[in-house]
Parts: C-alpha cells; sequence; structure tokens
C-alpha cells in the first residue's frame, strides 16, 4: 500500500498549492448549535433515491445602513443524503475589496460520534486568476470551509456574516437550489424613511410573512430543486429568485431603480474614457487613409481593436465595471472587453460614427426581458450607430432603433468573428444599452440559421474491393469557421493542425488515410473556411458475397445523445445557435455493379428544426444529399420527445447503407 | 522571424532561458527572452510568478518588449502583488505583470530574482523541458557547502546536450533546441519522460555505489519494519481469533490476509478534514499491535500487519519495497530511496511466490493494483536487499468477457440480455474506484460502461446486484437491453451490423502521428460472445470471413458463425503488453483502424426460401 513520501526534514521542496487543504481543515472541538441539533433531530421528508442532500433551512438576513452599507447574515443547513452531496459540506464565501467577511461558523453532526465545528481562522482564502484566458488581476477572492464528515446521514450547516459597501444598493434572494429546499427565510432590516420594492423571477409573488416599519420577512417552503442538465438555459435564468430593489428616503436613484438609471449611472463612470490622444488620432487617420466609405472604416477600425489589442483582464475594485482610459489602452495595446469598447469608441468617434455600451450576459437568457434592472452582465459589446446611406444589407447584427436609427451589434473582442456577424451566446440576448438619454434594456437580433453553415462536398470513387478515394471538401461559416480558425491557431505543433480533420474522418471512415490535405485561410475572416482533402479508405464498403454495402453518408453525424437519458427531461434544451449544414457526397459505382436497393428518403420536420436526405443514381454515381437546419435557440421541455425522435432520426438515416450487385461480365 | 523551423507551428519558442541558483545564498536568478510567433502566443506576455511567502520572496523584476523593429518599450507598469491561496502555515502568492505593445514578430524579456529564507536549503531541479521550444538554455547550480548533495537526470538528458559539469564550486549545463514538452493520451507518467536534472541534499555523504547504497537502505528499513512487527505475544492473540492451529499453511494465509483487509483502512475513506484524521490518529510510532488492536490503520500499516501476523503463524513471508508506475519509472542507479513509495508482502508457499497487498482493499490475495504490478521491488532483510520484478498479470487474467442474448425483431430492434464479467485488474480497479459511492451511482456507472460499449442510444437496466465489497477476482453484472434501430431494413433485405460491442477500440489512436510511447495500464483481453436469434423467416446470404489483425502485442479476431436460425459473433482484442516505444504507433495505429474496420461488417439477411408446396 502506498505510504506517504517520507523525505528528509531538510528537503522542504515548496509544495504551492498541494497539501494546503489539509493545513486548513483544523478544527475546535466545539459541538453544533441548538439549531442544528433541533433540525438534525427532525424527521427526515420524503425524497427519491437520486436526491444528493435536503436543504432543511436558508435563512438570510439582511439589515440596510443609512450611509449604504448592507450587512448580510446566511445561515444555512443540509442534510447529506448521497455521497454526490458530500458537496455540500464545502462553504464557499466570494469576497471583494468592498465586501468583507465578518464571521464565519461550520458544522456537521455525524450519524456517530461527536460533532465538529470549524470557524473563519481553518479557512483557504484562494484567487485565481484565470492566466490563460487573459484574466489577469481580480481583487475577487473567497474563503472556502471545508466542513468535516460531509458523508451521507451528516447534517451540516453554516452561517457567515458580510459587510458590504456596495455601488450599486440592492440584493436577491435565491432560495431555490440544485437540491430540494424545506424552508427559506429572508428578512429584510431598513434604515428609517428607506422603502423596498420586490419583483419575483420564475415563482408566483409570495407576501410577507411579517411586516413592520424597519423589517419585513418572507417565508417560501418546499421549494423543488432544479436540477443541473446539459445544454439547459443558464441555471440563473430558470431558478427562483425574489429581486430587491431598495428605495432610500426621497426617492433617491440607486442605479437598479431603472434601466434608464443603471445607464445613467454607466454613462457616468465612462465620462471622458474614449478622449482621443494625438496617438489615437494620428492611428484612425493611418487605418482609414484610402478608404472611401464610412463602413470600410468602420471595418478597418474594428479589425484593428479586434485583433491588435491583445486581451487582458485587470479589474480591481471599480474596475470591475469601469474601463481603462483609451488613451491607456492604445498605449500599452492590451484591454479587456470594455477596454475594447472603450478604444474602438474612441476611434470611431474620429470618422464621425457614435457607438454606444451595450453590457451583456453571454449566458442567454440569464437575463430576460422581466428581469428587473441588474448589473448581472459578464461581457460588454458595443451598438455602432451606422451613418446614414451605409448600405447595411449585408451585416446581419443590424437593427432599427426608435430613436438612434440604425445600430450594428460587435463584439470586438471575438478575433474571430467579423463585422456584421454575431456569436450564438449574443443572439436573441438581452443587454443594457448604454444610450445618450439612459440605459435601456435591449433585444440583440436572432440571426439567419444561413449565418452559420457547415457543407460538406466529396466525389470518391469507390471500387469493388470497398476501397474509397476522391476528394473531400468542408466549408464552414460563422461560428463554425470561428471555431475552426480558433482550434487551429491554438495548435502549438504544425503536426496538431491535421486532429480536427482526423477525428472527423476517425468517426466515420474506416482505415482511412489523408494523402493530401490543404487548409484554409486562418488569418481572414471575412471568408469562409475550407479543408480541401483527398483521402483514401480501405474496407469503407463492406463486401457480402455479390454484394457490395455501402454507406452513402461519408463522413460528419448530426444526431447527438443528449436525450438518451434514464430520467424525463426537465429544462429546456439551449442551442448555441442556429445553423445550417449540408453535405453532398457523391460515390462512383465500380464497374460491373449495379444498384440494388438504396436507403429510403428521411424527412423530419418540427418547428425547432428540419433534417432531409436523399440518396439517388445519378448515371454511374451514388448521390446522398441532406440538410439540417435549427431554426430556433431554444426547444421547450414539452418538445423534447420530439428532439429526441429528430436525433433518433437522424442517427438512423446516418447508418443507412446501399446495396450494389454485382452483375455477370 | 516569425517561425522557428525546428518547432514548426509553434506559437512562442524561447530564445533564452537562464536559471542561476545559488543555494549558498538562498536566491535564484531566472532569465527569459521569448519570441512571440503567433496572434495566440501574445498571451506570452502575461507572467505569473508564484511563490511560497513565509520561505520565498520574489524581488528585481525588470522587463521590456522588444518591438518587431528592434526598438524597445521598458516595462514601467505595475506589479500585482496577489494571494492565490492562504490557509494555516502556507501563504502562496503570485506576483502578475503584463507587458506592454506585444505583437507578432515581438520578443518580450523579463528577469526576476526569487530568494529563499536563510536556514533553510531545498532540493531543486532544473525542468530542461518546458511547454515551449527552447532554443538555448543555461543552467547553474551553487550548491550548499552545509550538506553533500547528490544530481541526477533521471529520464536522460536532450540528444546532444552535455551532462552537468562541476567547476569552481558551481554546477552548470547548456542546452539547444530542446522541443516544448508535448502530451498525448495514453502516455506514461510526465516525471517518466521530462527531462530535468534532480538535486537532492542529504544528511551525509552520499553512497554513490548503487548496491552499497541500496545494501544500506535495506538493511536500516529492515530495522524500522522489524520493530513495527516484533510484537509476537499480540500477533499470537491475534491469530487466535483468524485461524485454527490445524489450518494448513495455504488455509491460513487465506483467512489471515482476508481479516487484515478487514482491518478499516484511512487511506481509502471519502475525502476528509484533520479533523477527522485526528480522530483516527496513525502514530509514526505505531506498530502492528496497536493497529490490530484499535481495528484502523492506513495503508502501509496494514500490509505490515499482515507480515506479522503470516510471520507469526508460520508462514515464510518478507517484506518488499516497491515504487509504483504510476507516477514515475524507477531506475534503481539513481539511489533514490523515496521512490520506493510502496509496500508488500512476499509469502513463499510451497514453490511458489505470492506477493500480497491487503493494504488494497479489493484485491484478492494474489493480485496487486496495476500500479505495483510488474515493478522493481526489494526485499528487505536483516543482512540487506534483495532485487525482484512483481508479477504482471498477464492479458489472460485482466478480462472483460461480455456474453449476449439478444432477439432481433423484423423492426430491426435487439432486444435481450447481457452478462459482462470483469476478471483481475478489471474488477479491481473497478471496486476501487465506486468503493465510497453508494448503490444508485454504481449501477448508473455500470449502466453508462454498457451505453458506451455500443455506438448508439441505448435502453439498458442492471438486474442483478453486483458484489462490490467482496475480495474477489471477478466482479459480475448482468443487465437488460435494447438497441433500436440496430438493423436496417434495405427493401427486401435486413443489414445488420456485425458487432454491437464495438465503440471503445473504435476511438483509439485515430491520429496519424505520435510522439510519445503508448502506455496502457495493464494487458488484457476482451472477449465477447453475441447471440441473436434472427426474426421468422430470416437468414444470412452469406457471412464476412473472419477478420483478424496481429500487430504482434495486439490482437483482434472477429469470427460469425449461424445455426438453427442463431446468429453467433465471437469477438477477441487483447493487449499483451503495457508499455510501447513511439515506433511501435505506426502499427497500432493501422490496428485499431483494422478493428473498426471488422467490428462494421455487415451481414445481410434476406427472407428464406420456403419449400412451399400447394
Amino acid at each position: 500500500m502506498r505510504r506517504t513520501d517520507l523525505r528528509s526534514a531538510i528537503r522542504l521542496v515548496p509544495s504551492l498549492l498541494l497539501g494546503c487543504a489539509a493545513l486548513a481543515g483544523q478544527a475546535r472541538a466545539d459541538s453544533a448549535p441548538q439549531w442544528l441539533h433541533a433540525l438534525a433531530a427532525a424527521p427526515v421528508p420524503e425524497h427519491d433515491d437520486k436526491t444528493n442532500a435536503l436543504q432543511l433551512i436558508g435563512e438570510t438576513t439582511i439589515t440596510v445602513r443609512a450611509d449604504g452599507r448592507i450587512r448580510r447574515l446566511e445561515r444555512a443547513a443540509f442534510r447529506i443524503l448521497r455521497p454526490e452531496g458530500q458537496d455540500r459540506g464545502r462553504l464557499v464565501v466570494p469576497f471583494d475589496d468592498q465586501s468583507k467577511i465578518l464571521d464565519m461558523h461550520a458544522w456537521s453532526i455525524p450519524t456517530s460520534g461527536k460533532d465538529f465545528a470549524i470557524k473563519e481562522r481553518d479557512a483557504i482564502e484562494s484567487a485565481l486568476p484565470g492566466i490563460a484566458n487573459g484574466e489577469l488581476v481580480s481583487d475577487v477572492r473567497a474563503k472556502l470551509l471545508l466542513i468535516p464528515a460531509a458523508q451521507p446521514g451528516s447534517v451540516v450547516g453554516y452561517e457567515y456574516e458580510q459587510e458590504a459597501r456596495p455601488y450599486l444598493i440592492g440584493d436577491e434572494w435565491g432560495f431555490q437550489d440544485t437540491v430540494p429546499v424545506r424552508e427559506a427565510r429572508y428578512t429584510l432590516n431598513l434604515p428609517a424613511g428607506w422603502g423596498y420594492r420586490v419583483a419575483w423571477l420564475h415563482h408566483a409573488p409570495v407576501e410577507p410573512a411579517s411586516v413592520s416599519p424597519t423589517q419585513v420577512s418572507w417565508v417560501v417552503h418546499d421549494e423543488a430543486a432544479v436540477p443541473i442538465e446539459s445544454d439547459m438555459p443558464p441555471w440563473r435564468g430558470i431558478a427562483a429568485r425574489m429581486v430587491v430593489t431598495l428605495v432610500p428616503p426621497g426617492g433617491a436613484p440607486t442605479g437598479l431603480d431603472s434601466w434608464k438609471n443603471l445607464g445613467d449611472w454607466y454613462a457616468e463612470l465612462v465620462r471622458g474614457r474614449r478622449d482621443a490622444t494625438p496617438e489615437i488620432r494620428e492611428r484612425v487617420a493611418a487605418l482609414t487613409a484610402g478608404k472611401d466609405t464610412p463602413l470600410a472604416k468602420i471595418e478597418a477600425l474594428a479589425r484593428y481593436v479586434q485583433t491588435d489589442i491583445r486581451y487582458v483582464a485587470i479589474e480591481l475594485g471599480i474596475g470591475g465595471h469601469q474601463p481603462h482610459p483609451a488613451a491607456d489602452v492604445f498605449r500599452h495595446r492590451y484591454g479587456d472587453c470594455k477596454d475594447k469598447v472603450t478604444l474602438l469608441g474612441s476611434m470611431l468617434k474620429e470618422i464621425g460614427v457614435e457607438s454606444y455600451y451595450v453590457a451583456i450576459n453571454t449566458s442567454r437568457g440569464a437575463v430576460g426581458p422581466d428581469s428587473p434592472p441588474s448589473t448581472d452582465f459578464d461581457h460588454m459589446v458595443m451598438a455602432i450607430q451606422l451613418p446614414a446611406g451605409v448600405d447595411a444589407t449585408k451585416l446581419g447584427a443590424v437593427v432599427q432603433h426608435p430613436a438612434l436609427g440604425k445600430l450594428l451589434y460587435f463584439d470586438p473582442t471575438d478575433a474571430m468573428t467579423p463585422l456584421g456577424g454575431l456569436t450564438g451566446d449574443l443572439q436573441d440576448n438581452h443587454a443594457l444599452l448604454v444610450a445618450p438619454g439612459g440605459g435601456e434594456l435591449v433585444h440583440l437580433p436572432q440571426l439567419k440559421p444561413a449565418a452559420n453553415t457547415v457543407q460538406r462536398t466529396a466525389h470518391v470513387v469507390l471500387d469493388a474491393d470497398g476501397g474509397l478515394h476522391g476528394a473531400l471538401v468542408v466549408r464552414s461559416t460563422g461560428d463554425y469557421a470561428a471555431m475552426e480558425r480558433y482550434a487551429l491557431r491554438s495548435v502549438e505543433r504544425e503536426s496538431d493542425r491535421l486532429k480536427p480533420i482526423e477525428a472527423l474522418l476517425a468517426e466515420s471512415v474506416p482505415n482511412y488515410q489523408i494523402v493530401d490535405s490543404k487548409i484554409g485561410d486562418i488569418a481572414n475572416n471575412d471568408v469562409p473556411f475550407e479543408w480541401n482533402l483527398t483521402i483514401n479508405s480501405t474496407k469503407y464498403a463492406k463486401v457480402s458475397g455479390d454484394l457490395l454495402l455501402v454507406r452513402p453518408r461519408i463522413v460528419g453525424t448530426k444526431g447527438s445523445g443528449l436525450l438518451e437519458t434514464r430520467e424525463a427531461r426537465r429544462q429546456p434544451v439551449e442551442f448555441a445557435r442556429t445553423r445550417i449544414d449540408s453535405d453532398t457526397f457523391e460515390i462512383e459505382i465500380p464497374p460491373r455493379y449495379e444498384v440494388d436497393e438504396l436507403p429510403p428518403p428521411t424527412k423530419v420536420e418540427y418547428p425547432f428544426g428540419a433534417y432531409r436526405s436523399r440518396t439517388e443514381v445519378v448515371g454511374r454515381v451514388l448521390r446522398y444529399t441532406r440538410t439540417l437546419e435549427i431554426r430556433q435557440l431554444s426547444v421547450p421541455v414539452a418538445q423534447a420527445g420530439d428532439l429526441k425522435a429528430f436525433y433518433r432520426a437522424i442517427h438512423g438515416d446516418e447508418g443507412r447503407m446501399a446495396v450494389l450487385h454485382q452483375v455477370a461480365k | 522571424m516569425t517561425a522557428e523551423p525546428k518547432a514548426p507551428g509553434a506559437s512562442a519558442i524561447y530564445l533564452y532561458r537562464q536559471v542561476d541558483r545559488d543555494d549558498h545564498a538562498g536566491e535564484e536568478t531566472n532569465m527569459l527572452a521569448v519570441k512571440i510567433l503567433t496572434e495566440e502566443g501574445r498571451d506570452r506576455a502575461n507572467v505569473q510568478i508564484a511563490y511560497e511567502r513565509n520561505h520565498e520572496g520574489i524581488t528585481g523584476i525588470e522587463a521590456r518588449t522588444i518591438r518587431a523593429d528592434g526598438t524597445i518599450v521598458k516595462f514601467d507598469g505595475k506589479v500585482y502583488d496577489s494571494t492565490i491561496v492562504k490557509a494555516r502555515g502556507v501563504k502562496v502568492m503570485v506576483k502578475t505583470f503584463t507587458l506592454p505593445e506585444v505583437q507578432v514578430g515581438s520578443i518580450i524579456e523579463y528577469r526576476y530574482r526569487r530568494t529563499m529564507s536563510m536556514g533553510l536549503i531545498y532540493d531543486s531541479q532544473w525542468l530542461l523541458e518546458d511547454d515551449l521550444f527552447t532554443k538555448h538554455g543555461v543552467f547553474t547550480l551553487r550548491p550548499s557547502e552545509s550538506f553533500p548533495i547528490m544530481w541526477s537526470w533521471p529520464v536522460g538528458l536532450p540528444p546532444g546536450t552535455q551532462p552537468p559539469e562541476r567547476k569552481t564550486g558551481r554546477i552548470s549545463m547548456e542546452v539547444h533546441d530542446v522541443p516544448a514538452f508535448v502530451t498525448e493520451e495514453y502516455m506514461p507518467p510526465e516525471s517518466a519522460l521530462k527531462y530535468r536534472v534532480e538535486f537532492d541534499y542529504e544528511w551525509e555523504m552520499p553512497e554513490r555505489d548503487s548496491e552499497k547504497f541500496w545494501t544500506h537502505f535495506a538493511k536500516e528499513r529492515f530495522k524500522s519494519i522489524d520493530d513495527f512487527i516484533d510484537h509476537r505475544r499480540a500477533m499470537e492473540k491475534a491469530l487466535t481469533q483468524i485461524i485454527d492451529p490445524s489450518d494448513a499453511p495455504d488455509v491460513r494465509l487465506q483467512k489471515i490476509y482476508y481479516r487484515v483487509q478487514q482491518v478499516r483502512n484511512v487511506d481509502y475513506l471519502p475525502e476528509r478534514s484533520d479533523e477527522e484524521r485526528e480522530r483516527d490518529k496513525i502514530n509514526p510510532r505505531d506498530d502492528a499491535g496497536d493497529v490490530w488492536s484499535r481495528g484502523y490503520g492506513n495503508g502501509y500499516q496494514i500490509t505490515w500487519l499482515f507480515l506479522a501476523l503470516a510471520r507469526a503463524a508460520g508462514l515464510q513471508a518478507d517484506p518488499v519495497e516497491v515504487s509504483t508506475r504510476d507516477r514515475y519509472f524507477f531506475n534503481r542507479e539513481l539511489n533514490n530511496a523515496s521512490a520506493l513509495n510502496t509496500n508488500v508482502v512476499r509469502i513463499h508457499l510451497g514453490d511458489k511466490d505470492i506477493y500480497a497487498d491487503p493494504g488494497t482493499p479489493h484485491a484478492p490475495l494474489g493480485l496487486l493494483p496495476w500500479f505495483e504490478s510488474g515493478v522493481a521491488g526489494l526485499v528487505l532483510a536483516k543482512t540487506g536487499g534483495t532485487w525482484i520484478k512483481t508479477p504482471l498479470p498477464s492479458e489472460k487474467e485482466s478480462r472483460i468477457d461480455r456474453s449476449a442474448t439478444f432477439a432481433l425483431s423484423d423492426e430491426g430492434s435487439l432486444e435481450g440480455r447481457l452478462v459482462v464479467t470483469f476478471t483481475g485488474l478489471h474488477a479491481l480497479t473497478r471496486r476501487l474506484s465506486m468503493r465510497n459511492e453508494d448503490a444508485r451511482a454504481r449501477k448508473e456507472e455500470l449502466e453508462d460502461e454498457v451505453k458506451r460499449y455500443v455506438p448508439t442510444g441505448i435502453d439498458v437496466t442492471l438486474t442483478n446486484a453486483p458484489d462490490w465489497g467482496a475480495s474477489s477476482s471477478t466482479l459480475r453484472a448482468e443487465f437488460d437491453i435494447r438497441v433500436p434501430g440496430f438493423a436496417e431494413r434495405a427493401g427486401s433485405r435486413m443489414l445488420l451490423p456485425l458487432s454491437v460491442f464495438r465503440a471503445e477500440e473504435g476511438t483509439m489512436f485515430t491520429h496519424a502521428e505520435r510522439v510519445r510511447p503508448i502506455y496502457f495500464e495493464f494487458p488484457y483481453t476482451h472477449e465477447d460472445t453475441v447471440v441473436i436469434t434472427l426474426p421468422a423467416g430470416f437468414e444470412p446470404t452469406g457471412l464476412p470471413d473472419p477478420f483478424t489483425r496481429d500487430a504482434g502485442a495486439v490482437h483482434y479476431r472477429n469470427i460469425a458463425d449461424f445455426h438453427d436460425g442463431k446468429l453467433t459473433e465471437r469477438r477477441h482484442v487483447d493487449a499483451v503488453g503495457y508499455l510501447y516505444p513511439v515506433t511501435a504507433y505506426g502499427p497500432l495505429h493501422q490496428f485499431f483502424q483494422g478493428v473498426r474496420a471488422g467490428d462494421e461488417e455487415q451481414v445481410v439477411l434476406t427472407r428464406a426460401k420456403t419449400n412451399a408446396s400447394h
């Protein structure tokens, strides 16, 4: 059996992260508080055998100070039912320079033996910026308490207190969980003269359980779990929560009381940040020299900011919201999403084009049309006000704004999507437009399926032994072209460039060999991306006596096992994007063989998408054509059965064989 | 220059890398020059230097960007100092900065000094192979004069590299054109591949003669083990509860082994906090009597408890320290005692040697977990040590046998029953990985495994209660299974893929090129027997020829047979070894492509001609 490494004491090799968890669990042998024992003693509510844990209580007490500080006391208890419920023994409390943790305690009552008790000094403090993604510096940290004996049968509980001085005053109560909640309470303590409004999202409104001039509280019981499923809408977009808008004395705006005021707050935050310097003006002039239309100039500036400004996020304090000045971004040649919007806005202004900040959440549905004002955004894009006369017919991401005219949405952080395009996660999404008259919640357009395509064409020759050789072309546009380019630009070895296409071939073509390959233009986002291949395969078709069995669908699988699950689907299915894929594969029939049987055509049609395939004989060629169209970004749970049937029909079609038979000489 | 011919496709390369360490002064100076070759390579301008605050400091950071035109932008920005992890006694910090104006063709240069607390001396290593190609690397070390130092290069040196030299109090070496380290699926552990030079301080002058070193080590280790097990009275008392004096030696051995394995093994409990560990305290001064009387211990102690009991029962048993092959590959010439990181017991019974590790739950007597199999071990004795190699179960001993009986419907669906029997290391690895899961999770795990066997959506339900808690050599699972749309109707014919269970090998080694050796955990056999009752009136027009592939170390055959309305497929895959050089990749790639082709063979079914008479 493995033994602990017994290295001598002088060999103190720094272990960095390793071993920290072990050091942090030092606990005091106190017992759990009475309230937790009372919960542990109560009968276990009914549950099924797949319930990982039950939340016995969730209690939030918010105390608002007259100066805008907010004190939060959180208390919760869980009964762990399965090994998968052990994560309830990990208490993670984020904090930053605007919010400090005043106290933390956690306990467990195991099935046997004494209670465990730990507190803040036992916590691990952690901050792991994602340098690989350019998230370089942030002041967001977290304290982690690992609650002992978080095992099936145990009851674990915790409470912590935190004080924050938020930039925008408001709160929300998320009382639903991925496990069932037996009871949750929310208490709001207000200074004299303050008021509040609440909005319930994904839950029927609940009347306050008690109200006094300075305190109000709500209680909910037996809230069902919202389990995690693949390709589901963002959890925040479906889980129940109550959003609290605070109203200071006299009704002074808090920023979170309306989208308009939130936009005003942001406009104030970015005031002066887009002022151009002589160096910026000089670069604008250089980049637009020789461009004779406003659109050509916009494209030149957009491309510059997309590619020449490196993505680096340094977010400290208000820097999580406020961009760096355009002058700094330009000088350093780096910045985060809002910095890029700022610099491009500054440059556009130099050619007489206005643009606006657009704050968005890349998890579509996290902010919806009914969402109350919030800063629930994780990305900044921009809306470019197209000058009169610009031909916008080739620009997909354009909407007509009642006051601002034609607005072109653009993401200067995404170096792979050209002007006019919009990645799937931004489409049909809601965002805060920081317009001159204040903020407003706007809807970004859903582009047509034809904006994202994969077209595969092949012309191959089949021999009598089942071997196949010929040409294969894979052509992609929109998000698919961006993904291909991203994958290829990220490889570190020339020989790795073929791996994506090898993976495509390997899943469908046995004994494949790439005889020749040409990779399309990786750098130019304005053209479709193409693979041009010459391939060989032995034993592609199967010989059975005087028959030759050949699968007309040479490559590409479009079915999915997403809904082949034990449990019935509970949430809608979200597609990353709408799309149209089409394949045309031509297989030359070997001499002395004739077609005996052809696979039947497939045609399935639903509101969310359609699939059609057909195999025919054209002269001496077996011709397979198919089209997959995904029209909707979201499939309601009521149509999950249709989607499953849709995928099964595709899968069935993809495996079908044509039968050729040998004819006498 | 925006490309390096010796590193085609690289996003960036180290033009120059220098590490000067001075253990006498307690500091290390690092200098790096990185050439940016692609837009993605610009991320190298983001620099993070981690350090342990209680023992180290980072000072003297200087950096600059050299533009493609040769002009220089000196870094004058902010260096951020952030906490990554802070816990009791540990504070890991990181210095972060990003260089300005970095574009393709730029060179970024930076240097910094790492200072170490006085009074502490650290082992160290030169990483010669990093995540970027290194054009030129220079490494020096001025060792401490307080302790003897040993250095070694466990996996060799990059081709053309001269070994480190010690001159005038410094050890130094240079490297040129070292490729970036590449990771691939099914490769040996990184530490068995990565070029590096390791420096270890010793308490006393190290013994350079390997034989003497290990003899000394074996004697010392034997002495400490002897102290642990030498509690004859306690062991004899324990044996009265385990064996009968009349038991034959092999029965005694089995009874002791399986009883000791029942001692609560704290190494295999779910993740625990320090507070929980404190309640199951393991004391370095524990002995076999303590472990037995309190009823728990770590795996290391449990294995030596077994040794103590076996000896007390009159069995010939020896302690063996071995080196697992999941972290590194042992080389005894390196005189690295800590590489012997595991213990087993050798029992000599009759004319056989049996290697046993009761410190691994569920391991049947005589079966070691895969990472302890086929590895070097040192049998310890009072007079020294003897090197042995632990047994490696053959491919015939670690098996997955799938036996299925299906009925094929007119519509092409398969429905029937599947029995999967995992044997040897296949059974043990599954029991270990699911040891702390509940019945539902184990059921789902087995059902999901069956789903992975079949390349289409299936309905599968586990119907028996596999014996997860046993230390048996087999684990048997039974399923009801339905595969909708498995066969296709084509006019009057039906086309039936030959193999039902074919998804696994078909996805292995799909790429044409490979850099690393190929490493499986252990030799194995997969054997399928699938019997399909055809729909009434259907029979095959012919059967695919027997399909075989033999790449020397791996074998495949797939044979179809038809009798009495039943189509039988017998499919066999085995791998007789576990480590193959990269030169074997071509044949392996071809082999697995061939497996796929064989699995995709089709059987054409037609309605049988009837001798109708009217």
